[in-house]
C-alpha cells in the first residue's frame, strides 16, 4: 500500500497524544484494542494500511514507533487495553530511565547517544513499507525528552530520509500557567530550530488554546490531560481522514500540504475544529451547516493556537483547508465560500492568488457523532510568527540574566559556549521576520537583497 | 305512395288541421281558410302534368274495388291505348276518364292532394344528395345543371334547390318557372320511350352498365344521356334519369377504388375495402328488390319510386365515395385516423358509417397491437403498424434504434405519450427476452391478456371504452418497465457499473489512480511508440493490487483495461494512454453509447490529475531540498521564485480540480443517483446518464456541442492546456536547477572536507590553481543560474498573463458555474479582471 506513514512519538506527552490517537485511529477504522478487524468493518471504505500494516496473523498494528527516556507513560499504555495493538519491538526505553530532567540539552544527548538503536527500529519500519510518505512526529517542544531528544531525530530524520516528509505534531507549552520547568524557554527556543530547519511541517497545538477552549467552549474548568489529548487526537486523526479514506483528491500528504505551504520555511500550521464536543455533551442545539462550519473555523476562538491579536497588524492567510465531514452538499460548499468573500470574513495574502481550499471528506461509519457536519481548518497565517515571537521574548529574559544555564553547558553541545542558542534564535527570528514579509506584497522578492 | 280516396280524406284532414293551427282556433278564420286552399289547390291540379302510370294505378284500384273482373279489361284495353298512334294524351285521357268516373259515383267531394307536391317533396331528399355530389365532384355537375335549368319548371320546388347558388340564380329560376309555369298546360310533351324500358335502362345505370340511352362517359365514371335518345325523352324524364345516373356514377366510383385498392397492400387498407365490398352489396340487394320489382307483371315501380328507393343508398355512397376519396394512397395509422376524423361528423348517418368502417379498420391494428403488447411481435408485413423494427441485431443499439414508433402512423386517437409508451411496453418485452435472455412469464401478461380477449377493436377510440384500456396499458408499461429496471440493477448491476465508472473512468477512487498515476509515470513519459500494452496493464494489475481498488468485485476489475488512443508523431505515453472500461449485455446498452464522451472525459480528468501529481512532485523536491541547499545563499532568490510560482499553479491547479471533481462531477453524480432511484423506466435512467454526463463535460470545458454558439468554451479548453504546459515547462527548469545545484553542492562539499583535511595537514587550503578552477566553475554556475532564473521569470510572466486571460474568459462565460469557478480561482482577487 503506497504513501504509508510511520509515527514516532516521543517522550511523555508525545506518547500521550499518540496513544489517543491510535486509540482513535482504531475506533475510526474498526479495530478492537488488540488489533482484530471488527465483525461489523467492511473492506474497500477506509485504508487502513497507511497507518498500520497487518502481520501475519492479521493483527493490524500500528506504524508506530514508541520512544521514551523514562518508562512511566509507556508502561501505562503497555498496561492498557490497547498493550497487544503494538509491536513490543517498535517500543524504546532508555535503559538507564532517568528521562531527560526537563532538559532539552540532555535529551538531545541521550537521543545522539541512542540513535543507532532509535535508527534500527525506525529503519527496520520503513523497510516495511512498499512506499513510505513520510514520518509524523508526536511531542511536546518545552520537556526534555520531546524536545531534545525529537530535535536529534528531526535532525537525522532529514539526513538519512532525505525523500520523506517529516510532518510534527508539535505541543507548544500553556502560557496561562507557570510552568514547573524552568528552562522551557530555552528547551522552546532550540526545538523551534529544529522544527524550522529539518521538519517539512509543523501542526501547531498550542496547550495555551487547548486549555482555554477546554475552558470556554467545553466548560471544563480543570480540563484533565485525557481531555486535552482528546481534542489532539481528534485534530490528528481529521487531518489524516482524506489519507485514510480516499477520494477524489488529497489522498497524500503533499497533495495535502503542496496547497497549504507556498515556501519551505513557512511549514508551521494552525488548526481549528468546530463544532467541539465532548463525551459529557449534550446533544448541541445548534444547527451545523456547512456555512456554519466554515464560518466558525475562521473565528479565533475555535483555533488550537492563541495568537495575540494585533490590530494594526497586516496579517493575514497564506492559505486554508478545510477538511469537511458530513453530510454536505457539495452545492453549499461554494455558496458558503462565496458568503466568506463578500463578507470579507477572511483576510488573505496580497502576492499570490490564495482561498480557502476545501476537501470534502468522508466519516467513519462505526462512530456516530450527533453532529451532521463537522470541519477541520489547517491554517497557514502570518500570525503563527507571534507564537514564536513569543518564545522568542521569554528566552530573551532568561538569557539576559544567564539564567539556568548550568543544566545545559554540562552537556556536550554547550560545553564550549552557548552559540547554538545564539543560532536558534537567529533561525526563529528569521522564521519570524519571514512570516511578517509575507504580509507584504513585496515578499515575491524576499531575500532578493 | 299509394294514393286512395280516404287517404286523400285523411289529407283534407290534414290541411283542416293546419287551417285550425294558423287560424288560432277561429271556426270562420278557418273555414276561409280551407276553402281558399282547396280552391288554390284544385286550380294548381289542373296545371299539373299527369303521371300516366299514376292513373292507370288509381283506375285499376278503384276497378279492384267495384269489378274485380273489369280490371283485366281495362288492361287490355289500356295496352291497345298504349299502341294506340292517334291518342298521345293517353294519361290526360285516363285522368279525365277516371276523374268522370270519381265525380260521378262516391263523391267524397274532397280535392285530391296534388300528386307535384307530394313528389317534389320526396324529390328533395336526393336532389340534395346529388346537390352534395356536385360540391365533390366537378364532371358530373355540368351536366346536371344544364339540365336542371330546363327540367327547372317541372320539378317545381326541387329545381330551386338545384340551382341555388346564388340569390342572383335564384330570382332568374323564380321567374322562369313563373313564365314557363304559364305555357305549361301546352309545353307538356310525351315522349316515346317506354318508361319500362327507361326503368331497366336506369337500374342497368345502377349497377354501372351502360344500356341504350344512358352511355358511359368517356373517360370517367358517369354517364350521359345518349344524344340520339334524349330527343325522344321529356324534360321530366332526362332529368329523372340523370339524378338516378348520378348514383350510378356513385356507384362507380366506389367499385373503382375497391378495384383500385386491391393493388394496394395493406390489412387496414384490405379491410376498408371489405366494408365497402360489404356496402356494395348491401346496395345490390337494393339493386335486386329494384329489380323484382320492375319484373313484376303488376309493377308499381316508376322512375319517381326508383328515385326514391335509392335516396337512401345514394347518400350512403356519396360518403363511402367521399371517405374513399380521402383514404386512397393512404395506410395504416394514417387511413385510421384519416377515417376517424369522420367520427365527429355532425350527421348522425354519416357518424354511423364512419363509426363502422373505423370499427373494421381498426380491427387489424387492435390484432397487431395485442401481439406486440403481449409478445412484443411486430406482425406487420406491410409497415401499418404505428410501430417499427429495425434490422438491428448489436445489444448495443437495440434499445436506442431498434424499435421506434412512426409518427405519421400512430393514428389520431392514440397520443404521441400512449404511443411511447406502447412502443416501451413492447420494446421492454423484447429487451427482456432478447438481451436479457429473461423467459420467465412477464408481469401484467395475464391482465392485458384478459383484457384484449375481453374488448374488442372499438375499445381503441370510444372514449368510454377507451379509458379502461388505457389504464392497463399504463400498468403493463409500468409493470414491463419496472422488470426491466430490476433486471438490470439486480442481476446486471447497472448500479455497481455507475459507480465503476465514476470511480476509474472519473477517477473517483483516488488513492488507486494517485498510485497508478505514479507507477506510469516513468514509461508514459516515453515516446508513444515505445510503449506496450502488456507493460501497462502490468502496471494497472499492480496498482489495483495495493490499493482499495483490490476490494472491489473481480467481474469489474476484469472490465477496466488499458488502451491507446491514435498517436501522431512526437506523441508521448502521456497523450495515447487511456483508462477503458468495456461493458457489454444489457447495461451495454447505457453504457456503449456513451464512451466516447467517458474517453475524453477521462482524458481531461487524467490531465489535471497529472498537472497535479507533477506540481506534488515538484513541491516535495522544493520542500525536502530546501534542508540540502540551506547554506547555499546564492540559490535562495531564484529557490524563492520558483517556491512562489509553484506555489500559484498549485493554488490554480487545486481549485480547479476541486471545481471539476466536485463541484461538477459530485453534484451532477448526485442529481442522477436521485433520478436513477426514482427512476420508473429504463429511458428515464438513460436519460438521468446523458444529463449527467453532458453536465459533467461541460463543466470540464470540454463540451463540443456548444463551441459553435459560443466560442469561449473550446478558447477557455486551449487556456487551460497552455496553462498545463507552462507547469510541464516549469517542471523540467525546476529539474534542472535541482541537478545544476546539486552538481555544485557536490563539489562544494568534496572542497570544504578537502579544506578540512588540508587545514588538518597544516597546509594552505587552496592552491593558486585550484583557486582559478573554482572561479570558472562558479562562473559557470553563476551562468547557469542567471539562465534557469530567466526561464523561471519568463515562465512566470506568461503563466500570469494566461491565467489572467482564462479568468476573464470565464467570468464572461455564459455558464455560472464558470463564472463561479473564476471567483474562486481569485479568491483573494490577485488578478484583475477586467
Amino acid at each position: 500500500m503506497p504513501c504509508e506513514m510511520i509515527t514516532l512519538q516521543l517522550g511523555q506527552c508525545g506518547n500521550q497524544i499518540g496513544f489517543e490517537f491510535w486509540k482513535r485511529l482504531c475506533a475510526e477504522h474498526g479495530i478492537n484494542p488488540e488489533g482484530i478487524l471488527e465483525d461489523f468493518a467492511t473492506e474497500g471504505i477506509d485504508r487502513k494500511d497507511v497507518f498500520f500494516y497487518q502481520a501475519d496473523d492479521e493483527h493490524y498494528i500500528p506504524r508506530a514507533v514508541l520512544l521514551d527516556l523514562e518508562p512511566r507513560v509507556i508502561n501505562t499504555i503497555m498496561n492498557s487495553r490497547y498493550s497487544k495493538l503494538y509491536n513490543q519491538e517498535n517500543v524504546f526505553l532508555s535503559k538507564n530511565g532517568g528521562g531527560a530532567g526537563n532538559n532539552w540539552a540532555c535529551g538531545y544527548s541521550q537521543g545522539e547517544k541512542l540513535n543507532e538503536e532509535i535508527f534500527d527500529i525506525i529503519d527496520r519500519e520503513a523497510d516495511g513499507s512498499d512506499s513510505l510518505e513520510g514520518f509524523v512526529l508526536c511531542h511536546s517542544i518545552a520537556g526534555g525528552t520531546g524536545s531534545g531528544m525529537g530535535s536529534n531525530i528531526l535532525e537525522k530524520l532529514s539526513d538519512r530520509f532525505p525523500k520523506k516528509l517529516v510532518q510534527t505534531y508539535s505541543v507548544f507549552p500553556n502560557q496561562d500557567e507557570i510552568s514547573d520547568v524552568v528552562v522551557q524557554p530555552y528547551n522552546s527556543l532550540l526545538t523551534l530550530k529544529r522544527l524550522t530547519d529539518s521538519a517539512d511541517s509543523v501542526v501547531v497545538l498550542d496547550n495555551t488554546a487547548l486549555n482555554r477552549i477546554a475552558a470556554d467552549r467545553l466548560h471544563i474548568q480543570n480540563p484533565t490531560f485525557t481531555q486535552i489529548n482528546s481534542l489532539v487526537s481528534t485534530i490528528m486523526s481529521v487531518s489524516t481522514t482524506t489519507l485514510r479514506y480516499p477520494s477524489y483528491m488529497n489522498n497524500d500528504l503533499m497533495g495535502l500540504l503542496a496547497p497549504l505551504i507556498p515556501t519551505p520555511r513557512l511549514h508551521f500550521l494552525m488548526t481549528g475544529y468546530t463544532p467541539l464536543s465532548t463525551d459529557t455533551d449534550e446533544v448541541s442545539v445548534r444547527k451545523t451547516t456547512v456555512l456554519d462550519v466554515m464560518r466558525r473555523l475562521l473565528q479565533p476562538k475555535n483555533m488550537m493556537v492563541s495568537t495575540t491579536q494585533d490590530r494594526n497588524s497586516q496579517h493575514c492567510f497564506i492559505s486554508i483547508l478545510n477538511i469537511i465531514q458530513g453530510e454536505v452538499d457539495p452545492t453549499q460548499v461554494h455558496k458558503s465560500l462565496q458568503r466568506i468573500r463578500e463578507r470579507k470574513l477572511a483576510q488573505f495574502i496580497p502576492w499570490g492568488p490564495a482561498s480557502i481550499q476545501v476537501a470534502l471528506s468522508r466519516k467513519s461509519p462505526y462512530i456516530q457523532t450527533a453532529h451532521r457536519v463537522s470541519g477541520l481548518m489547517l491554517a497557514n497565517h502570518t500570525n503563527i510568527s507571534s507564537l514564536f515571537d513569543r518564545a522568542l521574548q521569554q528566552y530573551d529574559k532568561l538569557r539576559k540574566r544567564e539564567a539556568f544555564l548550568e543544566q545545559f553547558r554540562k552537556e556536550e553541545m554547550f560545553k564550549d559556549n552557548l552559540a547554538e542558542l545564539d543560532v536558534s534564535r537567529e533561525v526563529v527570528q528569521d522564521l519570524v521576520n519571514e512570516y511578517v514579509a509575507a504580509t507584504r506584497e513585496d515578499y515575491c522578492t524576499y531575500g532578493l537583497t | 305512395m299509394n294514393r286512395s280516396g280516404n287517404e286523400s280524406a285523411t289529407i283534407s284532414a290534414l290541411i283542416n288541421k293546419l287551417c285550425n293551427f294558423y287560424s288560432r282556433g277561429s271556426p270562420e278564420l278557418s273555414s276561409r281558410l280551407f276553402k281558399t286552399s282547396s280552391q288554390f289547390l284544385s286550380s294548381v291540379n289542373t296545371n299539373l302534368s299527369i303521371d300516366e302510370q299514376h292513373v292507370v294505378h288509381n283506375i285499376k284500384k278503384m276497378l279492384a274495388v267495384c269489378d274485380p273482373s273489369a280490371e283485366h279489361d281495362f288492361d287490355l284495353l289500356y295496352a291497345k291505348l298504349q299502341k294506340s298512334s292517334v291518342l298521345r294524351n293517353r294519361a290526360a285521357i285516363l285522368s279525365l276518364l277516371y276523374n268522370l268516373h270519381k265525380q260521378s259515383s262516391v263523391c267524397n267531394d274532397y280535392i285530391k292532394y296534388p300528386e307535384t307536391s307530394r313528389s317534389s317533396e320526396l324529390d328533395f331528399l336526393p336532389d340534395d344528395a346529388s346537390n352534395g355530389v356536385k360540391r365533390i365532384y366537378c364532371a358530373p355537375s355540368a351536366n346536371f345543371s344544364s339540365s336542371t335549368n330546363t327540367s327547372g319548371t317541372q320539378l317545381g320546388g326541387a329545381a330551386e334547390i338545384q340551382t341555388t347558388g346564388s340569390e342572383y340564380q335564384f330570382q332568374i329560376t323564380l321567374k322562369e318557372r313563373m313564365s314557363s309555369a304559364a305555357s305549361c298546360s301546352t309545353a307538356t310533351t310525351y315522349n316515346n320511350m317506354k318508361e319500362m324500358e327507361l326503368m331497366q335502362e336506369v337500374i342497368y345505370s345502377l349497377q354501372g352498365i351502360e344500356g341504350r340511352v344512358l352511355k358511359k362517359e368517356p373517360g370517367g365514371c358517369g354517364f350521359v344521356i345518349d344524344s340520339k335518345s334524349s330527343k325522344s325523352l321529356n324534360i321530366i324524364q332526362i332529368s329523372l334519369i340523370e339524378r338516378i345516373a348520378c348514383v350510378g356514377f356513385l356507384h362507380n366510383q366506389l367499385k373503382q377504388h375497391c378495384e383500385d385498392a386491391d393493388k394496394q397492400i395493406g390489412v387496414i387498407a384490405q379491410s376498408l375495402i371489405a366494408t365497402f365490398r360489404e356496402e356494395l352489396s348491401e346496395y345490390y340487394k337494393t339493386l335486386a328488390i329494384l329489380q323484382a320489382q320492375l319484373k313484376k307483371t303488376d309493377t308499381e315501380l316508376t322512375l319517381r319510386r326508383i328515385l326514391v328507393w335509392i335516396a337512401e343508398p345514394n347518400n350512403r355512397l356519396q360518403w363511402l365515395v367521399y371517405i374513399a376519396e380521402q383514404c386512397s394512397n393512404k395506410k395504416g395509422g394514417v387511413l385510421i385516423s384519416a377515417i376517424h376524423s369522420f367520427l365527429q361528423h355532425g350527421a348522425m348517418s354519416v357518424q354511423k358509417i364512419s363509426a363502422k368502417i373505423l370499427l373494421a379498420v381498426c380491427r387489424p391494428l387492435y390484432i397487431m397491437m395485442s401481439h406486440w403488447l403481449l409478445d412484443g411481435v411486430i406482425s406487420d408485413p406491410h409497415n401499418e403498424f404505428f410501430i417499427e423494427a429495425r434490422n438491428i441485431s448489436s445489444a448495443e443499439r437495440f434499445w436506442y434504434d431498434k424499435y421506434n414508433v412512426k409518427t405519421s402512423m400512430v393514428p389520431s386517437f392514440i397520443s404521441t405519450d400512449q404511443a411511447k409508451k406502447i412502443l416501451a411496453t413492447g420494446k421492454n418485452i423484447n429487451f427482456l427476452r432478447q438481451i436479457c435472455k429473461d423467459s420467465n412469464q412477464l408481469p401484467g401478461r395475464e391482465a392485458i391478456q384478459k383484457l384484449f380477449s375481453a374488448t374488442s377493436a372499438d375499445s381503441l377510440f370510444i372514449p368510454d371504452k377507451s379509458i379502461d384500456l388505457h389504464i392497463s396499458l399504463e400498468n403493463v408499461y409500468k409493470e414491463t418497465s419496472h422488470r426491466v429496471l430490476c433486471m438490470l440493477k439486480d442481476k446486471y448491476r447497472l448500479l455497481e457499473h455507475l459507480q465503476a465508472l465514476r470511480r476509474y473512468l472519473l477517477l473517483g477512487q483516488g488513492d488507486f489512480i494517485r498510485h497508478l498515476l505514479e507507477l506510469l509515470a516513468p514509461e508514459l513519459g516515453k515516446p508513444a511508440q515505445h510503449l506496450y500494452v502488456h507493460t501497462l496493464s502490468a502496471i494497472l494489475e499492480s496498482a489495483i493490487r495495493v490499493t482499495n481498488a483490490q476490494y472491489e468485485d473481480e467481474d469489474i476489475l476484469k472490465r477496466l483495461v488499458v488502451e491507446f488512443l491514435h498517436s501522431s508523431h512526437g506523441d508521448t505515453g502521456w497523450d495515447v494512454f487511456t483508462l477503458v472500461y468495456i461493458v457489454d449485455g444489457p447495461v451495454g446498452t447505457i453504457f456503449e453509447p456513451a464512451m466516447s464522451e467517458y474517453r475524453s472525459l477521462f482524458g481531461s480528468l487524467w490531465k489535471a490529475k497529472r498537472m497535479e501529481y507533477v506540481l506534488s512532485n515538484m513541491r516535495k523536491q522544493q520542500i525536502t531540498s530546501a534542508k540540502q541547499f540551506r547554506k547555499m545563499k546564492v540559490l535562495q532568490p531564484i529557490l524563492h521564485q520558483i517556491h512562489i510560482l509553484s506555489s500559484a499553479m498549485i493554488h490554480f491547479l487545486h481549485q480547479t480540480q476541486y471545481y471539476f471533481l466536485f463541484e461538477v462531477l459530485e453534484c451532477s453524480w448526485a442529481e442522477m443517483m436521485r433520478q436513477v432511484n426514482q427512476a420508473e423506466c429504463l429511458d428515464d435512467v438513460i436519460n438521468a446518464h446523458t444529463t449527467f454526463l453532458s453536465s459533467v463535460q461541460c463543466g470540464v470545458l470540454l463540451d463540443s456541442g456548444l463551441e459553435v454558439n459560443e466560442r469561449g468554451f473550446s478558447e477557455m479548453c486551449a487556456q487551460l492546456r497552455i496553462i498545463y504546459n507552462l507547469i510541464l515547462h516549469l517542471e523540467s527548469t525546476q529539474e534542472t536547477l535541482y541537478k545544476v545545484a546539486l552538481e555544485e553542492h557536490k563539489v562544494l562539499c568534496a572542497v570544504e572536507r578537502e579544506r578540512e583535511k588540508l587545514q588538518r595537514a597544516g597546509k594552505f587550503s587552496l592552491t593558486r590553481e585550484r583557486e582559478k578552477e573554482d572561479k570558472l566553475r562558479i562562473s559557470k554556475f553563476h551562468n547557469s543560474l542567471n539562465v534557469i532564473k530567466h526561464q523561471i521569470k519568463q515562465i512566470a510572466y506568461k503563466y500570469k498573463q494566461f491565467v489572467q486571460k482564462y479568468l476573464n474568459l470565464l467570468a464572461v462565460s455564459s455558464d455560472q458555474n464558470l463564472q463561479l469557478l473564476s471567483v474562486r480561482l481569485n479568491f483573494n482577487d490577485y488578478y484583475k479582471i477586467i
